[in-house]
């Protein structure tokens, strides 16, 4: 039976040549995503690559330099420069970077938005960690037209195309009688050709998906498998809120239109009202910052010098005792200076950053009464790409900086020189990411659940026909 | 076309489903409005109060060399426009303010987005959101069964019998229908004067600014009525002309402006921050032409310093040559940055023409770029700020670096500190908004794009109603 519904379903679908053009569409449009996605990751990567180069072309010079002949001008700078940790401390730059996930370019997420890489020296943190890399705002404002947008956007559309004369079609061309007398219950035959429609949507989605993982050269793991996974649910879930509003018996212009509404309420219009809410709910007042990332000052009186060495032996006592009296030394001075004010605006920072946790954990909250945002959420998550990401990348930032601080603090303050060997020896950044399974795990069974009640109600609706 | 004019208002008016949707959309614009005050409003007092606090801190630095004063920095905030509430534009990608100091042009930072989950990447709820997205399927649900229906119900035939010309028809019924939703929208302008009173520092600008966005909204909601009265009188019944209009509103809306954005940006390539920074202080070290270092650059202008002064040697200067040396590199690598920022911002310009010419067949991508423009949230006036905090850090930056030149002597870094009461000689920063004339020059394209579609639609209905059944 499933088989003759099926065939007929196809010869119907095919014959529709409006249906066929929208899921060629969908095809050429996903293809066009997957290249999107992957040229956008390409060029992070290219940058990456430019990034690691000069990298490692820095510390081959300051390397080379401890064998540099100091008798030229040019030898002597480059010397100086690798062996004084007060120099070396605001000069050299060390990398920090988040690279893209296996697969981030199936979803970008923030990945545009927000910086995915730092050079950083051992100076004040705060002075070098807000950065933005070149963007175009009102291309960031339209979006991205990736694999996630496809699925999440275009493919309920297509469903609701496939679905809104489901049931009413039949009877608007008055085929209802006679399909009321076959063998099969309506309530069946009904969704075994929602059951069509629903394989004919989940195809293009496995198919992308597929040639997405090829092209960006994924491996078939767990998280492909988890991004697989819920994309099926969220194809059932539309196609289940389809079944629903078509056992409602209603016209098939009706049906478009709640169908659209749905569409319009789950995309567009709640995604922006909690947004709204979680922005008034927790204002942040990004002026506060501005002291953070001016440029270290320094009290030129003496009185003001004594303070400043008093705050910075509290935060830093191991340092007391090598402190020379009135040290005139810039370098020193400033390296206090950089962690002094760091300190002193930790608490706005952190706060700042917390206020942001605050307004994802609440928007989040909401992912469970729409399967688009919580889709939306559980695809960034799976590709590296969700703001959590970059909050943990920050922290990640702040310890690595901590480290890179001491590594001239040291020396310098015990009045020592850096060898070669000490710079084998230097501060790298790894960032470590934690894929929060029970996240995507709750993820899935929210999206299961939508599903599997929409479609019990809308079989127990159907009961009724 | 009168008589229908009136007969089709009146049908409005008695239709109650129609009725539900204007009251729907009046709550959702009324929500929006409210939930933009608050948010602009509180953006508005804290830039306020930085400025302020930051005025303050300016004054009461400790004597201090003038370059470590230049070095203590400016701050520059974006004004927040009263018609922000309307439409926040790229406000929430691009940053918010930056820090001024000599030798380096700053990243503006600190953006909303950044400060939120990707749910903002669906959209924020704003009045431009309803004005340019909903409003439209409004009109689809109010007007696409207009003639469709009467031709289904054989009201078509007869009027045309009793010498209706088709043409009048759809033009009465789409100016109906524009009427209605002249209605609804009209209240959002009005209110507008009330809630703008708080924003003090643009008051002049919102008046002709705000009737201007008005008159682009109508344009576009009578362009689209006219649009969705045609597709009702083109196709066999009001079920194909819903579906239809529909699949327009997605394409045009939803899909057309993405892909634009990104094609133009595959199309126009940003150069990476990283590149971008190289490339300035490799200029600046090597000189723009890469014949010209900075030390030859330095030697030649100490040349020239003792060949104007007529002295030979440095100590015999009546000014400080460590002034004019900073100075002058100041001013060689602004030379450099505007080079290569002006680059980027031609990319970035290349990258939005095609929205603009977009704007052409898609009306939904001029009134976004219009709405944008009149309410100072675009790309240009993004672009147009930056350069002005920029004119602004050279000017404050130069003024302390003359002071050092004509006031101190060479080495004397660590011993000259400003007079006190210098800092508040030093310029402040004021900001001038772009004129009107100037931002209408900017949506040309689009302004003309809506005028000429309307014509075109019209003279389409005039000239090829005949052929359209009424049965």
């Amino acid at each position: 039976m499933i088989q003759l519904i099926f065939k007929y379903e196809w010869k119907h679908f095919y014959r529709n040549w409006l249906q066929v053009a929208f899921y060629v569409f969908l095809f050429v449009i996903g293809i066009y995503s997957i290249g999107y996605g992957y040229r956008e990751i390409a060029k992070q990567r290219d940058n990456i690559a430019l990034i690691e180069e000069n990298e490692r072309e820095q510390f081959n010079k300051i390397t080379e330099a401890f064998k540099a002949d100091t008798a030229t001008k040019d030898g002597k700078t480059d010397y100086m420069r690798s062996m004084l940790p007060g120099l070396g401390r605001w000069m050299h730059r060390y990398n920090a970077i988040f690279y893209p996930a296996s697969l981030t370019a199936f979803s970008l997420g923030q990945r545009d938005l927000f910086p995915y890489y730092h050079k950083l020296n051992s100076h004040s943190l705060y002075m070098q960690v807000f950065k933005n890399e070149i963007v175009n705002p009102q291309k960031l404002l339209a979006g991205n037209l990736d694999l996630a947008f496809v699925i999440i956007y275009l493919i309920p559309l297509f469903i609701i195309a496939l679905s809104y004369g489901l049931v009413s079609g039949e009877k608007e061309n008055g085929t209802y009688p006679f399909l009321k007398t076959g063998k099969v219950s309506v309530r069946r035959l009904f969704a075994y050709r929602m059951g069509f429609r629903f394989l004919l949507s989940v195809l293009p989605v496995v198919l992308l998906s597929l040639i997405a993982a090829i092209i960006n050269k994924s491996p078939i793991d767990g998280l492909f498998l988890s991004w697989l996974v819920v994309a099926v649910l969220y194809v059932a879930v539309w196609c289940a809120i389809a079944l629903l509003i078509a056992s409602f018996n209603k016209p098939s212009p009706v049906n478009a239109v709640i169908l659209l509404g749905a569409w319009l309420f789950f995309l567009i219009m709640l995604p922006a009202f909690l947004n709204a809410v979680s922005v008034n709910k927790y204002p942040i007042n990004q002026t506060l910052i501005s002291d953070a990332i001016r440029r270290v000052q320094l009290d030129e009186t003496e009185h003001g010098q004594e303070e400043l060495f008093e705050k910075y032996y509290k935060l830093y006592p191991e340092y007391r005792e090598y402190h020379i009296q009135s040290p005139y030394n810039l370098p020193k001075l400033y390296a206090m200076g950089g962690a002094l004010k760091d300190k002193e605006n930790k608490p706005v920072i952190e706060s700042y950053y917390e206020l942001i946790r605050s307004r994802d954990k609440y928007v989040n909250v909401f992912n469970i009464i729409s399967p688009a945002l919580q889709t939306q959420q559980l695809f960034n998550y799976i590709s590296g790409s969700d703001i959590q990401y970059y909050l943990d990348y920050n922290r990640q930032l702040a310890l690595f900086h901590k480290e890179l601080y001491h590594f001239y603090a040291d020396p310098l303050y015990k009045n020592k020189t850096l060898s070669a060997k000490d710079y084998d020896n230097r501060p790298r950044f790894l960032m470590k990411t934690e894929i929060g399974w029970i996240t995507i795990y709750t993820g899935m069974l929210t999206l299961a659940g939508w599903g599997l009640i929409l479609w019990g109600l809308a079989h127990w609706k159907m009961k009724k026909m | 076309m009168r008589s229908i004019f009136r007969y089709e208002l009146r049908r409005s008016f008695r239709d109650n489903k129609a009725m539900l949707l204007c009251l729907l959309i009046w709550l959702l614009l009324g929500l929006s409005f409210y939930i933009n005050h608050v948010k602009v409003k509180q953006a508005n007092t804290q830039v306020e109060t930085a400025l302020v606090l930051k005025k303050q801190q300016w004054l009461k630095q400790d004597p201090k060399h003038p370059h470590v004063a230049a070095h203590f920095g400016q701050f520059v905030f974006k004004p927040v426009l009263a018609l922000s509430q309307i439409d926040p534009g790229v406000n929430a990608f691009a940053g918010n303010y930056v820090y001024l100091e000599p030798h380096r042009q700053n990243d503006f930072v600190f953006t909303s987005a950044q400060e939120q989950n990707a749910s903002v990447r669906f959209g924020e709820l704003t009045p431009a959101l309803i004005l340019q997205m909903l409003v439209p399927l409004l009109i689809i649900f109010m007007s696409f069964g207009s003639i469709a229906s009467d031709r289904e119900n054989g009201t078509l035939k007869l009027l045309t019998a009793q010498g209706a010309k088709m043409y009048r028809l759809i033009s009465g019924k789409a100016f109906a229908g524009f009427a209605l939703i002249t209605a609804v929208i009209l209240p959002v302008f009005l209110l507008l004067p009330v809630v703008s009173s708080d924003f003090r520092n643009n008051a002049m600008q919102t008046f002709p600014r705000g009737a201007l966005l008005c008159a682009a909204y109508l344009l576009y909601y009578l362009l689209l009525s006219i649009i969705v009265v045609w597709i009702s009188a083109l196709v066999k019944n009001a079920k194909s002309s819903l579906l239809v209009s529909l699949c327009c509103w997605i394409c045009f809306i939803i899909i057309i402006p993405k892909a634009i954005a990104n094609v133009s940006a595959d199309a126009n390539p940003l150069i990476s921050n990283e590149a971008f920074q190289s490339k300035i202080s490799n200029d600046i070290k090597k000189g723009i032409d890469g014949h010209n270092p900075d030390e030859k650059r330095r030697e030649e202008l100490i040349a020239a310093t003792l060949k104007k002064y007529n002295v030979d040697s440095l100590p015999e200067l009546p000014v400080n040559i460590e002034g004019i040396v900073m100075q002058t590199a100041e001013e060689y690598s602004s030379k450099v940055y505007d080079l290569h920022f002006g680059k980027v911002q031609q990319t970035l310009r290349n990258q939005n023409k095609w929205s603009s010419y977009a704007a052409i067949v898609n009306p939904y991508n001029a009134i976004r770029n219009i709405s944008m423009g009149l309410a100072l949230t675009d790309v240009n006036s993004h672009i147009y700020f930056q350069k002005s905090a920029e004119a602004y850090r050279r000017e404050f930056v130069k003024f302390l670096n003359d002071d050092m030149t004509y006031h101190s002597k060479a080495g004397t870094f660590f011993t000259y500190k400003l007079e006190p009461g210098m800092y508040a000689k030093v310029p402040v920063f004021k900001y001038k908004y772009p004129s009107v004339p100037d931002t209408l020059r900017n949506s040309r394209i689009e302004f003309l794009s809506l005028f000429a579609a309307i014509i075109i639609l019209l003279l389409l209905v005039r000239y090829t109603s005949h052929k359209i059944s009424v049965s």
